[in-house]
């Protein structure tokens, strides 16, 4: 699928909602980036595709829930940053078990952290799908 | 490099307990109880608005009224569909990564025969596979007391010989659960029944006050 069959795809099964619009305008950004930049982008860092460019609205979290869905061109995953600011990437059952109890076990120490969601970066990366279809 | 405004909590507080956090627990969800739990909590979102707005929606068909839902669904980026083909003419349809899929039967109440019709409809649909086992029965009701409603139906749900086991009370009495076994893959689907009240009537001065004791 090319790029320009996803934008079609999006904006046909998606007709009317504000979202596949700003959806559309993340993927043309995306594609824009230089590979580098692609490997961790923040929930924020997708909001500079929008015309609010830093601010985080029900609009953006409904376009990149398009692009995370079943249409797989982003995929999500943790980082844990502890209060030394080092950083621990979370495999995905430890995310999920953060964001559901709240609480994480540090890497290293082994320490309980609470209130994990002060502690826990969601970011984004594009899927093999994604970059298929920029090629 | 990050900052604190990209942590969970400040994205959550943020988008305010709005749509928009529905929208992102959904894109987080990493199983498919999750999946059906955010989904509900969308459709519950979007008919807690119709019914504040019940005064603009008097009169709507039973196709608008599900259409409405799926607009707000997709509004929120579910990837929703209407009377699509899947078992039949589903409804509403979510579909959501490693296969999850949830269907609702969307009906405008009229009789009990109808919901039943509904609740089979819903059970042969359902694919009964993993991520693909449980469903909203969402029932419009213009009338008053929905509530007396909802009791007749579950009442009538359990008595009707499909063998169906209804769940207690979650506290919200227009909402019941129930389980039954699903016919082709022999697993348990779990349905969601939930009535939205849309009864709305002016009320003049004039009856009002009729309705008052006299002095």
């Amino acid at each position: 699928m090319t790029i320009g069959e996803l934008k079609e795809e999006i904006l046909g099964k998606w007709e009317g909602a504000p979202a596949a619009a700003l959806s559309v305008c993340i993927i043309e950004y995306l594609a824009s980036l230089p590979a580098e930049e692609l490997k961790f982008l923040t929930f924020r860092s997708l909001a500079k595709a929008t015309p609010s460019k830093m601010v985080v609205t029900a609009e953006l979290a409904a376009a990149v829930n398009i692009l995370t869905g079943s249409l797989s061109l982003l995929d999500v995953h943790g980082l844990l940053i502890d209060e030394y600011e080092r950083e621990y990437d979370l495999d995905d059952d430890e995310f999920a078990a953060a964001r559901t109890t709240n609480s994480v076990v540090h890497p290293e120490t082994g320490q309980i952290i609470t209130n994990a969601a002060a502690h826990i970066v969601p970011y984004f990366v594009p899927t093999d799908r994604f970059y298929r279809a920029i090629k | 490099m990050t900052d604190i405004g990209d942590r969970l909590s400040a994205i959550y507080e943020s988008l305010a307990g709005g749509p928009g956090a529905v929208s992102f627990d959904f894109l987080l969800s990493a199983t498919h109880a999750e999946r059906v739990s955010v989904v509900r909590n969308a459709v519950d979102f979007i008919v807690r608005d119709h019914v504040q707005t019940r005064n603009l929606r008097q009169g709507r068909s039973e196709d608008q009224l599900t259409i409405d839902v799926v607009s707000g669904l997709k509004g929120m980026g579910f990837r929703a569909w209407h009377d699509a083909q899947i078992g039949g003419h589903t409804d509403i349809s979510v579909e959501g990564k490693d296969g999850f899929l949830w269907l609702c039967e969307a009906k405008k109440h009229s009789t009990y025969e109808w919901l039943l019709e509904g609740f089979v409809q819903l059970g042969a649909y359902c694919p009964g596979l993993e991520g693909q086992d449980a469903a909203d029965i969402l029932i419009f009701h213009y009338a008053v007391d929905s509530e007396a409603v909802m009791n007749e139906w579950i009442s009538r749900l359990d008595s009707a010989g499909l063998d169906v086991q209804i769940l207690p009370h979650t506290g919200d009495t227009l909402t019941r659960f129930s389980r039954h076994k699903h016919l082709a893959s022999g697993r348990t689907l779990e349905f969601r029944h939930k009535i939205v009240p849309l009864h709305w009537q002016t009320l003049k001065a004039s009856k009002a006050r009729a309705k008052q004791p006299k002095a």
